[in-house]
């Protein structure tokens, strides 16, 4: 078996850290990732507290494929109660982190408390130690890795920057520079425990039977099913090209989603992204590389990826790819979920523009749109307001029918008005509104399925949910679109036992209703499963979806069927029944 | 004689080569056991992307007192049963792949994992001059 | 007459790594399927069309002077 047996809980408050046994009966029914985190914080938090306080936990998640010569297996699945909306939150981070804390010896690592003054984690197989960070607090994520790089060596590091040290409900979490753990606020949460970065180093490696064999069958997979027509949009293009199927779709967010198309796509499409392109990047164990290492005039990043050059582009009527780059940066840099941030952005232009609040800014401008992550990360001028979320802003100065959020998590680049399957995604996300608990819009709007009815939608939300609830668990990157059948095969092969397609349905099944059991202890229910009146009431005026609108009573049909689907009943509260089933 | 080559404009930094390799040779999956070393991350000023291959150069198999290492139809070759775990062929080998380890070293065998396994083409196995 | 074809992604391997490519239509309405069947390239590698920056389908005919997109499947954005 391909888990370490090692768990690392570390007592910021005491300083005191400890390896423990993982929970192997928990692995048995939530795999690792997403799914065991979740089950770790639903077991050790108590319902009710502040995810800012010293009683929230951060929890960083490996599965059984992490470390191994799996295609897709480097992601981290990192989880806590969400600072933005106080639901469970469980994001994913690429790059190296991953695999090197399993070398070092840990399947997880548990951090709690909250330390007195500002410190750093650094483990290096069983040594494990909290030093001081005075001299890395207020400095960028960036500035904060090459100085850690420049102390400690060959370590991975992951770090906040003034946006989590401030407590921003956006803040990130960065690590090389440009991979985030991005939403809910996960990067509020290290700040609260004055946790400023955790670097780390491992010399081991993992073993398995017929190491050879299964290396052997692992290429053969790598070449027939990864490296295929439908993964290898993402070392072609990345996700930049996604630009141009929402604009053809006409559900590109386009100043603050008050319309579908935006006429100055082609500057920040796949094709003037490949224009600035440098090199690609992968994650550890990655054959499709979907990452764009660009530069254009002063700015570098990695990046910008599809949800940047949507809602901090044609969301903001930017079209200066040079500026989103830029921003892009800053943001990584800062330490802001760029998806929020675009969103805040484009929300304070239309408020502007509309004379609801003047926050001096308007849509298509490139030098306040700039200064914006320093304002916002650092609380400053506008940043003050902006920062707290685009939920808050509305609460206090108007404009709620547009502020594009769910349960207080602002939405990501498809317009439900354009794609209902996605509105339903939105609504029943687990952390707020979310594409990637389900991306149904790829097989809908950018498929056969038609977008603007309610029939079918539960079905193929719920599906997809389940099915991501067991990818980001046994850990597999999203872009590897690989089948159920498939992740049963290699799973199989892991954990040295016989796993069928229809036993990973049920986990995965098992672990999407754990998350909505922990957010219904926090008492959300069906009144939270909605979304902003403008996808119910404004109609999109360009392009493909010129003329469309999503209904508030097919949203209503969608997810009345949703719930009945997931044994949920009309107020979206699990079933008796189903728990028992599910052994919840 | 075809000696591992890296094209370091190809190379995304998967660490698949470092897999394979370890995989192959040392029945474990630990990037640090491999016999290369590619690397690719950021500094202050950038990308940077750098790869140490074995390109045949043969220094091992002068350096080895008791002709452990030895070249076998194309191919270097690991004796160990006559190895003395002196390191000297670690120590002398100019790009730092041969690896110690607790009994005997490890060395690239030319086994072709690495590139087998990669997924752009950055590494390849070209003719090299050899005496 | 003819029409602009543009491969998106990895497609553009069904036309010798050439993504965008000029296809005569003569004098005839052509469907798209015929154009697509004819580069060989399976119906299942494909996600949607575009006619003119709008989504189409593979039923849809063109006479010339349009230019059609052809995109791959994307698992994730």
């Amino acid at each position: 078996m391909t888990y370490t047996g090692n768990v690392l809980r570390v007592n910021l408050g005491t300083g005191k850290a400890v390896k423990e046994p993982l929970n192997k009966e928990w692995a048995r029914d939530y795999l690792g990732g997403k799914g065991l985190s979740i089950k770790y914080l639903y077991e050790e938090l108590k319902p009710g507290i502040d995810p800012l306080s010293p009683e929230n936990k951060l929890i960083l998640m490996t599965g059984p494929t992490t470390g191994t010569i799996v295609p897709n297996s480097g992601k981290l699945a990192i989880a806590a109660k969400s600072p933005a909306t106080g639901t469970i939150l469980d994001c994913s981070i690429g790059g190296h982190f991953a695999p090197e804390l399993k070398f070092a010896g840990y399947d997880a690592v548990i951090i709690e408390g909250k330390a007195k003054n500002p410190v750093y984690l650094f483990i290096e197989d069983d040594l494990v130690e909290l030093r001081s960070a005075r001299e890395l607090w207020g400095k960028g994520a960036h500035e904060t890795e090459h100085i850690i790089a420049e102390t400690l060596g060959d370590v991975v590091t992951m770090a906040i920057g003034p946006a989590g040290e401030n407590l921003l409900p956006m803040a990130c979490i960065s690590s090389e520079l440009y991979r985030q753990a991005g939403r809910g606020g996960i990067g509020a949460v290290m700040g609260s425990k004055n946790l400023k970065a955790i670097a780390v180093w491992g010399s081991g490696g993992i073993e398995m039977p017929d190491i050879r064999k299964f290396s052997a069958a692992m290429n053969k997979i790598k070449r027939e099913d990864t490296m295929t027509d439908d993964n290898m949009w993402a070392y072609s293009d990345g996700t930049p090209m996604i630009v141009d199927l929402c604009q053809s779709t006409g559900i590109l967010p386009t100043r603050n989603f008050q319309d579908g198309t935006f006429a100055e796509h082609e500057k920040i499409n796949s094709d003037a992204v490949k224009n600035t392109l440098k090199a690609k990047k992968a994650c550890f164990s990655c054959p499709l590389a979907c990452s764009n290492y660009v530069r254009k005039g002063q700015s570098e990043v990695e990046g910008p990826e599809y949800e940047t050059l949507a809602l901090c582009g044609s969301n903001c009527g930017i079209s200066d790819l040079e500026a989103i780059i830029e921003f892009n940066r800053l943001c990584d840099d800062f330490c802001l979920d760029t998806i929020s941030v675009g969103n805040i952005v484009g929300f304070a232009m239309e408020l502007t523009e509309k004379g609801v609040h003047d926050f001096g800014i308007r849509f298509g401008d490139v030098e306040n749109f700039l200064k914006m992550p320093g304002l916002i990360a650092g609380r400053k001028g506008v940043g003050a307001d902006l920062a707290e979320g685009v939920r808050a802003i509305a609460e206090k100065y108007g404009g709620q029918e547009y502020a594009m959020q769910v349960k207080g998590l602002e939405i990501p680049g498809y317009d439900p008005r354009g794609s209902w399957s996605m509105g339903l995604a939105y609504g029943t996300a687990d952390r707020g509104a979310c594409h990637m608990r389900a991306w149904p819009a790829a097989v809908e709007a950018f498929g056969d399925i038609d977008p603007f009815t309610s029939e079918g939608k539960a079905e193929l939300v719920i599906g997809m949910q389940d099915d991501n609830s067991v990818k980001f668990s046994a850990i597999f990157c999203d872009f590897w679109a690989l089948s159920t059948e498939r992740m049963a095969e290699i799973l199989s092969l892991l954990l040295e036992r016989e796993i069928d397609a229809a036993e990973l349905t049920k986990i995965g099944e098992r672990i999407y209703n754990l998350a909505r059991l922990f957010n219904e202890r926090e008492g959300f229910a069906r009144k939270d499963d909605n979304l902003p009146e403008r996808v119910f009431n404004e109609v999109l005026s360009t392009g493909f979806t010129a003329g469309k609108l999503l209904p508030k009573k097919d949203y209503e049909i969608m997810l009345g069927e949703y719930y009945r689907l997931r044994g949920w009943d009309e107020n979206g509260i699990i079933s008796e029944q189903k728990k028992k089933e599910l052994n919840l | 004689m075809k000696a591992l080559s890296f094209n370091a404009e190809k190379c995304v930094g998967c660490k698949l080569c470092h897999l394979a390799c370890s995989a192959q040779n040392e029945e474990v999956f630990n990037p640090r056991l491999a016999r290369l070393i590619i690397s690719s991350y950021y500094d202050r000023e950038g990308l940077i992307v750098e790869g140490q291959v074995c390109d045949l150069c043969l220094e091992c198999v002068e350096a080895c007192p008791v002709d452990a290492i030895v070249v076998k139809n194309g191919r270097l070759s690991f004796l160990e049963d006559l190895c003395t775990d002196c390191g000297l062929c670690a120590d002398i080998c100019p790009n730092q792949v041969i690896i110690k380890k607790d009994k005997g070293i490890g060395i690239c065998v030319q086994c072709r994992s690495c590139s087998n396994w990669c997924p752009t083409g950055a590494l390849t196995f070209e003719e090299v001059e050899k005496l | 007459m003819e029409i602009t074809l543009i491969l998106r992604g990895p497609l553009k391997k069904y036309a010798d790594d050439r993504s965008i490519i000029a296809i005569p239509t003569g004098d005839r309405r052509i469907q798209l399927s015929a154009i697509v069947d004819q580069l060989g390239i399976p119906a299942s590698s494909i996600s949607f069309i575009q006619i003119n920056g709008r989504k189409s389908d593979l039923e849809a005919f063109v006479e010339g002077g349009e230019e059609v997109v052809v995109n791959p499947r994307v698992a994730g954005g």
